[in-house]
This record gives structure tokens, sequence and C-alpha cells, in this order.
């Protein structure tokens, strides 16, 4: 409410933050699982002699290092810009309570960056045992980098104790850490042997090291296959009960638009999770000259999938939260909520920022509403609002005000502001409802 | 001895396992730049087994009867826990099947692998297209929807053009007006009936194969541009790849799209707007649309059907007008026929789609 | 065991795990069952009419499942659930011997108490709550 906010129709500005956060997730996580891709497969492809595997290693690097660097780096910034632009107030919560977390991020991201340049370039001029030296440090700073931001990414949904302490510590080793660590280090390991197949794959075939190196890369996807059913069952166990709960809604019924897509969509997790065990086992290790590209495309779009799900699940089940019990996906701080349940107050006086020839309406609307909803697109306002009258769109905001009444009050923050404020915006609603194609 | 061990001794000294085991150690797929197409028809096999399946088990939940289909359908996609998702899986597999059919169906004719010694093989799988649409027309109707009972009226009524074909409309209707008994014999029909035909068929079909081997194209045989790669591991293992895929898709598709279900069917009501059959029928649904009332003395119906139905012979046939050893002119006529065919299908299909908005 | 061996036995293992796990929604849609009504049943009303007379009975749907309304000889009425505790079949009342008997595997209880007197049955009928009003019998769970 504080700070201007982008506005973005069709995909929404949800949306936009999803599209670059899972890219970048998907080679991040790959930057850090190669941090023990690659100094792992150095020290034995060193300690058993074998220049064909060093060779091996040395391509992926290069491979490697643009991907990871460039394209991930780039994408980690987009998120900044995006984040920024589409939440600045829970952005703003975030740098306020994490700058030393932030700090330390920044110093190891820094520090990865460095070594992982210095490992590249330094792959004929360092001797040896400067290089592997290289390759541990980056293997250290590229694990802090999650160590670090998992706590942050985990806060928003498992707040934990820094509710009543408001202690750092207790934000950054909040009840999923552990688990969420656990899982995105497996996931890790698991991309790093998804992108080692890429580049085994295009290695000659004259002297089996294109198959040793299928076959060497296709193992490191075992520990993410046995392990992570474990780490999900603990994961779960640390959310709060009702948290859970929503987990499960969607074992009967079919109905669109409720958190029925949630049991949908982990459900799918567990099962790509298996499929690209087998795949890679199939593909991979049991059956390497027939692994090609089709093969390969087809392991990365389902990687790529179950990267996107897993993220879109643990954000959802933060609903209606951006940050859990605190700050309201629009940006409303659920101790405010609290505070209108007994009384009445004016909410125009809030908004601190207005777009040129804003009516008091339609800024209610972009700050309420436009967080998650677009009128067309995603999550698409005409269409849910479509048939209903001014009045029926009143009286359904004011069944939405906070407090235990409120039927929706798991799915969507609750509208606040006084009934005057609430008629402008169900006025504005039915205006823009009307004015539909 | 291990158990594993004494099991495998306990089969080698009752059953041929070495025979087996050499039978499949010996056997070689090709494999080259078309290779691709192959897999078409072990996605269809896997469509079907992922059908059988969740059709048995949805049969612990259906109830057919008048009274009770839409209800129980109503109840599987509301009530039963993942009743959703089971009935999803059915829906999108049985779709998907035909889809993979079609394109198997396509890759085979381009490839001329109907041809000397194939027939056999040809005959029974357009055998096998047929009753799998057979079966998607029977298990549409079961759901006893608004739309699947005016798909299923007018599919049957279709039947009736064709001379005696009253006679066949009036058993599986179970009368002059569709009823109770018309969804037990569709019942019948689709649980029991077409699925042993299909069984028994799609035997034949992989027997075929197993003597014949995969069809080589010959521009690619004359150049001498493949290799072949052992059945076992190299090419089942390709295949077991590709049917985790199409398992995935499946899964996506049937937990994030799951199938619809329609008011409850009243003889009464209007037909529903925009209604139209599934898509594996829309072609020839166009088609019969665009046909006047009377076209050379008989009925506009029974004229559209007797062109379908010699179109559908005239393609059966392509073994004995383009048999294997023709070439130039008249070995590419078989490919435009085929072209041909194919955008007919495409062409009308999407027509049928413009044609009828959702 | 070499340490291969133990890799193939743990991976064994978890697929087993991810075939169980996603088996579960298969469980659970052929253990679905309808059974609601039952729960719902609370409350239901006879006629007098329908137990005139000394040693009369009657068997009445309560919820899914059978009761029995029994009036004795001395004139008391009691109602109690009808499901025989031995193996689930429908008891009936044998007015010659004052007696509920259940004619599967002969099982006896007392047509008051419903307290089980001989044959298989390892524990007494359950007893339903009964009231009776100027316009019927009003039963209910006790």
């Amino acid at each position: 409410m504080n700070y201007p906010q982008w506005i973005i129709e069709g995909v929404g500005g949800p949306g936009i933050i999803g599209i670059i956060a899972v890219s970048h997730v998907f080679i991040s996580q790959f930057a850090v699982g190669g941090g023990l891709f690659l100094p792992i497969t150095e020290y034995l492809a060193r300690r058993n002699n074998d220049p064909e595997m060093l060779e091996y290693l040395h391509t992926h690097t290069r491979f490697f290092t643009i991907l990871t660097s460039v394209v991930g780096a780039m994408f980690g910034v987009g998120i900044w810009f995006a984040i920024g632009l589409v939440h600045p107030d829970a952005t703003a919560f975030l740098i306020r309570n994490f700058v030393l977390a932030w700090t330390i991020e920044w110093v190891w991201f820094f520090l990865e960056i460095l070594s992982l340049i210095v490992y590249y370039y330094g792959w004929k001029t360092l001797s040896p045992r400067t290089h592997m030296m290289v390759g541990w440090v980056y293997m250290f700073t590229a694990i802090m980098t999650l160590v670090t931001i998992n706590g942050i990414l985990c806060f928003m949904l498992t707040p934990g104790d820094w509710i009543q302490n408001q202690s750092f510590w207790s934000a950054m080793f909040n009840p999923t850490y552990w688990p969420s660590l656990l899982m995105r280090f497996l996931v890790c390991l698991a991309l790093a042997g998804l992108y080692g197949l890429i580049t085994a794959a295009r290695m000659s075939t004259a002297n089996g090291l294109r198959t040793r190196m299928l076959q060497y890369s296709a193992r490191w996807f075992i520990p993410t296959f046995v392990f992570m059913l474990f780490a999900m069952g603990w994961y779960m166990l640390m959310l709060p009960e009702e948290t859970r709960n929503m987990l499960f809604s969607g074992m009967s019924g079919f109905a669109r638009g409720n958190f029925a897509i949630l049991t949908r969509i982990s459900m799918l997790t567990i099962l790509f999770t298996a499929t690209m065990g087998f795949m890679i086992f199939f593909g991979a290790y049991a059956n390497p000259e027939e692994f090609g590209g089709g093969k390969i495309a087809f392991l990365m779009i389902s990687a790529l999938f179950v990267t996107g799900a897993g993220e879109w699940t643990r954000e959802v089940l933060r609903k209606p939260y951006v940050i859990h019990s605190v700050m309201y996906s629009n940006a409303l701080l659920a101790a405010d909520a609290k505070d209108m349940e007994t009384a009445e107050r004016p909410f125009l006086p809030r908004i601190e920022w207005r777009k040129d020839g804003e009516s008091d309406g339609q800024a209610m609307f972009r700050t309420q509403c436009r967080s998650c909803h677009t009128l067309d697109g995603y999550r698409p306002l005409r269409e849910f609002l479509k048939g209903r009258d001014e009045k029926s769109i009143l009286s359904l905001l004011k069944i939405m005000r906070p407090g235990e009444k409120n039927p929706y009050r798991n799915i969507m923050p609750p509208t606040v502001g006084t009934d005057t404020e609430l008629a402008m915006l169900a006025r504005y609603l039915t205006s823009e409802v009307s004015s539909a194609k | 001895m291990s158990v594993k061990e004494k099991f495998q001794k306990f089969l080698e000294e009752r059953l041929p396992v070495q025979a087996f085991k050499d039978l499949s150690s010996h056997k070689m797929v090709p494999e080259h730049k078309q290779a691709f197409w192959y897999y078409f028809g072990g996605i269809t096999l896997f469509f079907f087994i992922i059908l059988v399946f969740t059709g048995m088990v949805l049969l612990f939940q259906y109830q057919p009867g008048l009274e009770s289909s839409h209800a129980s359908v109503l109840r599987i996609v509301t009530k039963v826990d993942f009743g959703w998702l089971i009935r999803s899986i059915h829906s999108w597999g049985a779709n998907l099947m035909l889809a993979a059919a079609f394109i198997h169906m396509f890759s085979v004719y381009f490839m001329k692998a109907y041809q000397k010694p194939r027939e056999l093989t040809w005959l029974t799988g357009l055998g096998l297209l047929g009753l799998g649409m057979g079966l998607g027309f029977t298990g549409y109707s079961l759901v006893w929807d608004d739309m699947a009972f005016f798909a299923t009226k007018i599919g049957i009524d279709m039947m009736e053009g064709i001379p005696g074909g009253e006679y066949i409309a009036d058993i599986i209707r179970g009368g002059p007006e569709m009823g109770g008994l018309t969804i037990q014999r569709m019942f019948a029909l689709h649980v029991v009936i077409l699925p042993w035909i299909f069984i028994g068929l799609l035997g034949a079909h992989l027997f075929f194969l197993q003597i014949h081997g995969n069809k080589i194209p010959e521009g690619i045989e004359k150049s001498g541009e493949y290799r072949k790669v052992p059945f076992f591991p190299n090419f089942i293992f390709s295949d077991l790849y590709v049917w985790l895929i199409c398992l995935n898709l499946l899964a996506v598709l049937a937990a994030m799209y799951p199938w619809h279900i329609g008011a409850e069917a009243d003889p009464l009501a209007p037909s529903p707007k925009g209604i139209k059959p599934e898509w594996y029928f829309m072609a020839m649904f166009q088609l019969l649309k665009l046909m006047p009332a009377h076209v050379a003395g008989m009925s506009g119906e029974l004229f559209g059907n007797m062109l379908f139905g010699a179109a559908a012979m005239f393609w059966a046939a392509v073994p004995v007008w383009n048999p294997a050893g023709t070439v130039g002119r008249r070995a590419k006529l078989a490919t435009y026929v085929g072209l041909l065919g194919l955008m007919f299908i495409i062409g009308f299909t999407i027509w049928g789609y413009t044609a009828h908005p959702v | 065991m070499t340490r291969r061996h133990w890799l193939d036995w743990i991976l064994q293992g978890v697929t087993g795990l991810y075939a169980l796990v996603l088996a579960f929604p298969l469980l659970k849609f052929l253990q679905s069952g309808e059974g609601e009504a039952e729960e719902k049943v609370t409350q239901i009303k006879i006629e007098k009419n329908v137990i005139p007379d000394p040693g009369t009975s009657k068997i009445f749907k309560f919820g899914s499942k059978p009761g029995i309304i029994i009036r004795r000889p001395d004139g008391s009425v009691h109602a109690l659930s009808a499901t025989c505790m031995h193996l689930g079949c429908t008891v009936d009342y044998d007015k010659s011997e004052d007696k509920i008997t259940c004619a599967c595997h002969g099982g006896r209880y007392d047509a008051s108490t419903g307290a089980n007197i001989s044959g298989p049955p390892p524990a007494p009928l359950p007893l339903l709550k009964l009231e009776e009003k100027d316009d019927g019998f009003y039963i209910s769970k006790a």
C-alpha cells in the first residue's frame, strides 16, 4: 500500500514472479548441485588417473559456467526486480527483517562466482592441487548460498517462533528449515546428474567414454530417488496442522479453483520423482546407446515441471498469506485485520501511493484484489463475478470482512474498509464486470 | 541356492524358458531416422493396458441403470476418494489411445507396412481401431449426461440409415426408444463383448508383428542407412522410457484437467447447445451434415454413409491396389491418397469444431 | 553382503515404497463406499399398533441396521439392536420361549436386557433407548 505497484494483466504479477523464479531455481539449484558434481568428479578422475573423464569434466565446466553464472544470475536479479515491483510491501518486509541474511547470501554468492571463474579459466594453468582446492571452495560457497536463502524462503510459510520473539535466528531456523534444506539439496544432486547427462550424451562413443559418463551421471540421481519420499514426509510433518490438512482436501471432488489442485500437484510431484528415476535407469543407465536428444528433452521437461510444481505447492500452501500469519497476500498486515474485526476503520488513507487519475474504488481494487486477481487472465474477476449486480458484489465483499464468520478466510485475505469504501469498490467492480466483452 | 535361483530352476524344468530367452536375445529391431514412428504402436498398447486396469477398477463404483448411471458417475467424481482421478485417467486414456492409434495407422500407411507379407497385420490393426472407436462410443454413453444421451442417440439413429441398420439399432437400443436397456446393452458391449474381441484381435496383431518384424521403409532399406539393435534390452527399454513419458503426460492431463460431467440426461429436454460428437467422430459427423436431404434418389444420410463406407473399404484394401513391388507413379499414388485422407480428416475435424463452438 | 548388494536392496525397497504411495489413491478409491445413512439417523418413531398384544414383536430399520421392538407377555416393551453379536445374522423374538433367538447358530438372548444366555454369542445385544409417548414409541441410540 505504501509503494507504487506494477499491475500485469494476463498471467498476472504472481505469474511473472513464478515464471522467473522457477527458471532461476531450475538453474541455481543446478549450480549448487554442480558445486558437488565438479570437484567430486574431478577428485575421482584424478584419483583414478583418468584423463578422459577430466576431458569430459572440462567440457561440462564450460557449459556449466555459462549457464549458471550468466543465465542463472540473470534470473536471480530478475526475481528482485519482479518482486520489488509486484509486491513491494512483502519485499520491503523481507529486506528489513533479513538484512543480515541477504548480506551473508551476497558474500557467499560473490565468492561462489569468483571461485567458479577461477575454476574454469584456471583449468589448464593452475596446478592440479590448487585447482582442486578452488573446486572445494566453490562447493562450499555454493552450498552456503542454499543454506542461507533456504531460511528466508521457509520463513514465509512457517515463521514459527519469530512471531513471538522476533529473533533473527528463530526466523532463519524455522520449523520447515531442515526438511526443506534436505529436499532442496536432493533436488540439487538430481539436477547436477541431469545436466551431467546432457554433456555426457555429447561425448564421443569411440572409447566408451560416453557410456561411462552417462552411467556415472545417472548415479547422481540415486540419493534423490532414495531419500526424497522421506524428505517430503518430514516436511509435511513440520507444517502446521491446518496447512497439512489442505494437502488432503482434494481427495474427493473435482471442483476447480480450490485447494483440490494442491492434492493433485503434490501427487504429481511424487509420481514424477519416481518416473524420472525409472527414466534415468531405463534411458541412461541400462540403455546408454539409445540415449539421445529426444529422451534428454523429455527428462529436462519433467524436471522443470516437477521443480515448478514443488515451488508452486509451497507457495499455495501459504494461502491466504504472503508471510504466514503476518502479512496477507495483498500486503494487509494480519495484526491490522485483527484490529478491524471489532472496529470499522477507513482504509483509503492507508494507500500512500496513488496512480494518476485513479478513483477511490480503483485504488481499493488495486491494493486489495490485484495482488492475486486479474480482470481477464489468471484468476479472472470478470469471469468470477459474471452475472452479479452491484448489490450482490457488495454483499459478497461484506461477507469477506475479517473475522471467524468469513467463509473465505482460509483462501483469501479479508476485505477491509468502511461501508462507504466497500461500496466504492463494489461500484468499480460492477463497472468492470459490465464492460466485459 | 537362493530362492530366486530355485524359482528359476523350477520354471526351467517345466517351461521352455531357454527358448524364450534365445528368441528375445536374437530378435533385432531396425533403427533409423524414421524409427520414431515405431513407438506409436507401443503407446497405443500402453494406453489400452491403462484403460483395462482403470476400467476394471471403475466397475467397483459404477452402477449401470436408468436411475443410477448418471448418479453413480456423479458420486464417483464428487464423493468417492480419488474417484475424479480414476475416471479422468480412464477418459483421458481413451482419447490418448485413439490419438496414438490414428498416428500409428497413418505412419504404418506411409511406410507402406501393409504390403506383403504384412496384410493381415494391417487388417487386424484396422479392426482394432474400429473396435477402439466402438469402445469410445459405448463408454461415452455410460455417463448418461445430456451430451452423452444425444450423442448416443444421433449415433444409433445414423445406423438406421444403413440398409439393415434398423435391426442393429433396435438390438443396441433394446426397443424403439433409448432407455434403461440401452444402458444395459451399451454396458455389456463396453465391458465384456468389445474388450474380449479387442484382446483376441490384439493377440493376433502382435503375433503377426512378431513373425514379420518392423517394416523398414523402402528408401531407407535401399540406401542402407539403418542399423539393427537388439530387441532386448535396447528397444524394450526405449519403449519403457516412452511409456513413462506417456504415463506422466496422462497423469498431468488427468490431474489438472479432470474430465467434465454434464447434467443428467433428460429425453424431453431440447438437445444441448453446441452438441457435437467426440473428436474422433467429428470428421464423419461434419461430412454427414453437408449432405443434402436427397442424393441420387436416396436419403442424404444413406449416401453419406455409403460414401464413408466405400472410402473405408478402399483404405482397408490398400494392400490390393498398391501391392509390394509397385514402382513409379502407381507407388506414389498410395502416398497421395494417404495425404488426401489425412487432410480430409484434419480439415473436416477443424471445420467441425469451428462450426460448433463450445 | 557387498556394498552393491545393499544398494540394490535399498533401491528395490524404495521403489516398492513409491509404488505404495502411488497406489494409495487406488486403495482409497476401492475402499470408498456408501454407508452414510447410518450416521444420520438418530431417532425413529414406531406406531403403537405395530405391537398391539403381549407376545408380539416387530423388526424395524434403524439407519442401515435392523432393530427389534418387543412387547413381552408381562406387557413391558423393549427395543434392542437386532444384529446378532455372533456373526451378524438378524435375530427374532421367539414367543413360545419369551427369548430372542438367532436362527443361524442357535444363539439366545434375554428379551428385556439383551443378555446372552446360551449358544455362541460372545456379548449381549445392545439396548436401544425407548421412550413411550402418547402417539407412539420413540427409539434412539442408547
